[in-house]
């Protein structure tokens, strides 16, 4: 009796299932009704009146920027890190591959301090910045370089092993009918990595919004000037402006949350990808392409 | 357009691929890189290519050096073994990249994709993914894509190495048919020795990196220059045996001796498994080997298998000295024989090739 026996094992699962829900609302879903309900606490108008206050406004802005910079930054050099790790020999590249880590093993604060080490008051680099009359230290080219330092691993890990499999076999076949390394690279290349560079890019983005300690640290977090959105959240706690920091908090989840997803439809695009490849030359049936025709119902 | 390599030297680290390799392809002929797998053949391509540099010696095109030319001045088109299509663009696209490159207007690369794409039978794929097609049907788009722009030189790299056996024999065909109406002077590796054989005008034997010998497919098989190309190229029984009082001996077989004083030296005596008569009584009959020679040159063999392969029978024989040899004869004289295995017969050479054993090895 199938239906019996069903009932008999669902003793355990219940247990099981209630030990995740358990787990999983405990942990995310109740501080994110928190996050909410502390958020509309004042009502609905509060809830945007914090968020349209100047500072609220320019900490916004300054993320933004932080995400933008540190996108564009470690895009390009990103993948020119990976391709040279994955197509060049050279002496130290294991050194040079060591250090692409060193950001993950280093907590953000290290980081900051030591940009402020290099760019502060008598820092190692102090006086080139100077004669070019830039300032790094508490201000925004120090943020992000903070920013960067901190997601720069991202792309480069990920677009890493999808260039190590394409190969250089398709690269060579444009240049054997006539195409530039430059055309090579915008036709063939990249098209090829494109789902590898998003999905660093996506993550470049969640860390770059989510930095905290690096960025603090390295500006100083003056209001309305260097401060981003996660250090309005810290300064409007400490100011027991729980409705400003709750709402800032809000959108931020929510940024990040989008993020997640669109991240989890990258990876699906991703392996997606991963099954058209053509290592397997004696794989002759079509029906693993990517945007094959779904089951067609009788 | 001719293509010349000379003196072609490359190594990768310590090991020597390609060692002092010069050949030649005149304008229009087609030319087969024969060789086993790391004998350098691909190395030798890929420099005609532009794809490696050589470490020494040069490439003429046309009768102009072109060592220095990058791979995109060199006027080649190239099929690599992998097929190496762009996953990531349409059938059609991967055709017509070439043309866009140089900048051919968009209705002229429209009509020349149409016409490339019916001349290797896949008109109406324009719009698949390399994904979508069969191992056969991809190789077909890589030599459309390969020809697309008119190369003067086409360069194969192992161009049927992963399809089976139907699927290379009917491309072996269009190959033919595209590069002799179009006129192009083709370079094709391959491992695969009766594909070289039924394709190229001339095949060159490499072997370790050096040339073991060039030539026409017929003078290749009949007067291989060394013991490498003779049991390379063919099916071959390897016999060993040695120089003594002027004849070779096998065994209690003899045959004629190689030219030159090499009395008292190992040989090795490379026999077709179609030069070879089998029967079942010590015959009277004398043939015309035999009348060179003191008395019948027969040995007795006793049969280890008997085999049916398509029109023949192979018999895989083992000497008195325990040396092995297999025969192929036909059906018809199979059964005249009536042999099964376990039965003692008599071989006579027909044709053998000696080669003097290299003290050095």
């Amino acid at each position: 009796m199938p239906k019996k026996r069903g009932k008999k094992r669902s003793w355990g699962r219940v247990f099981l299932i209630a030990l995740a829900a358990i787990y999983v609302v405990s942990l995310v879903f109740v501080p994110l009704t928190t996050l909410v309900a502390g958020a509309f606490s004042n009502g609905v108008a509060a809830f945007f009146r914090s968020l349209f206050h100047p500072d609220a406004l320019h900490a916004m802005r300054i993320t933004l920027w932080m995400v933008v910079w540190a996108v564009f930054l470690n895009s390009v050099f990103g993948t020119v890190t990976a391709w040279v790790l994955v197509r060049d020999v050279f002496p130290g590249k294991k050194v040079l591959s060591a250090l692409i880590d060193v950001p993950f093993a280093v907590s953000p604060v290290i980081a900051g301090f030591v940009l402020i080490e290099l760019f502060g008051k008598g820092g190692l680099l102090r006086s080139i910045t100077d004669a070019l009359g830039i300032q790094v230290a508490f201000a925004i080219p120090g943020m992000v370089l903070a920013t960067v330092f901190v997601s720069l691993p991202f792309v480069v890990r990920e677009v890493m092993p999808v260039l190590a499999e394409i190969g250089v076999e398709q690269e060579q076949a444009a240049f054997t009918l006539g195409a530039s390394p430059l055309t090579a690279f915008w036709r063939v290349t990249l098209p090829s990595i494109k789902w590898g560079l998003t999905y660093g890019v996506t993550l470049t983005a969640a860390r770059a919004i989510g930095e905290f300690g690096a960025v603090l640290v390295v500006s100083g977090g003056v209001a309305g000037r260097t401060e981003t959105a996660t250090s309005f959240v810290y300064r409007a706690l400490e100011d027991r402006n729980d409705v400003g920091a709750y709402s800032m908090a809000l959108v931020l989840s929510i940024a990040s949350v989008a993020l997640l997803l669109a991240m989890e439809k990258l990876k699906h695009r991703r392996t997606g990808d991963a099954y058209t490849t053509q290592t397997d030359v004696s794989a002759t049936s079509p029906t693993m392409a990517l945007g094959a025709p779904q089951k067609v119902e009788p | 357009m001719s293509v010349v390599a000379e003196r072609l030297f490359k190594r990768i680290g310590k090991n020597a691929i390609v060692t002092d390799v010069s050949f030649e392809a005149r304008a229009g002929e087609l030319v087969g890189l024969l060789g086993p797998s790391g004998g350098g053949k691909s190395t030798v391509l890929r420099m005609i290519a532009g794809l490696e540099e050589p470490d020494e010696g040069e490439i003429y095109l046309c009768g102009k050096r072109a060592t220095d030319l990058p791979v995109q001045e060199r006027g080649i088109g190239f099929v690599f073994q992998g097929y190496a299509l762009f996953k990531h663009q349409s059938i059609a696209q991967n055709i017509a990249f070439g043309l866009e490159v140089r900048k051919v207007p968009k209705a002229e690369i429209d009509r020349k994709v149409g016409e490339l794409l019916a001349l290797v039978e896949l008109s109406g794929f324009g719009a698949r993914y390399p994904s979508e097609l069969s191992g056969g049907q991809r190789q077909r788009v890589a030599l459309a894509r390969a020809i697309a722009p008119d190369p003067r030189v086409l360069l194969l790299d192992e161009p049927f190495g992963a399809l089976d056996a139907k699927v290379r024999l009917s491309l072996r065909e269009q190959l033919r048919r595209l590069t002799r109406e179009r006129n192009m002077t083709v370079i094709l590796v391959t491992h695969d020795q009766e594909e070289a054989m039924d394709l190229a005008d001339r095949v060159i034997v490499l072997h370790r990196g050096r040339v073991e010998q060039a030539g026409t497919p017929h003078e290749i098989y009949d007067h291989p220059a060394t013991e490498f190309v003779a049991s390379f190229v063919g099916a071959t029984n390897v016999l060993r045996g040695e120089v003594r009082g002027g004849r070779t001996e096998i065994g209690t077989l003899q045959v004629d001796a190689p030219p030159g004083d090499h009395e008292g030296r190992a040989v090795t005596a490379i026999v077709r498994p179609h030069d070879i008569e089998v029967s079942k009584h010590p015959d009277p009959q004398p043939t015309e080997a035999d009348s060179n020679s003191n008395g019948p040159n027969l040995a007795a063999a006793k049969i280890e298998r008997l085999s049916r392969v398509g029109p023949t029978v192979k018999v895989r024989l083992k000497l008195e000295d325990g040396q092995s040899l297999t025969v192929e004869l036909t059906k018809e004289r199979a059964a005249e024989l009536n042999v099964v295995e376990g039965d003692w017969v008599f071989v006579n050479l027909r044709e053998t090739k000696i080669f003097v054993q290299d003290y050095a090895i």
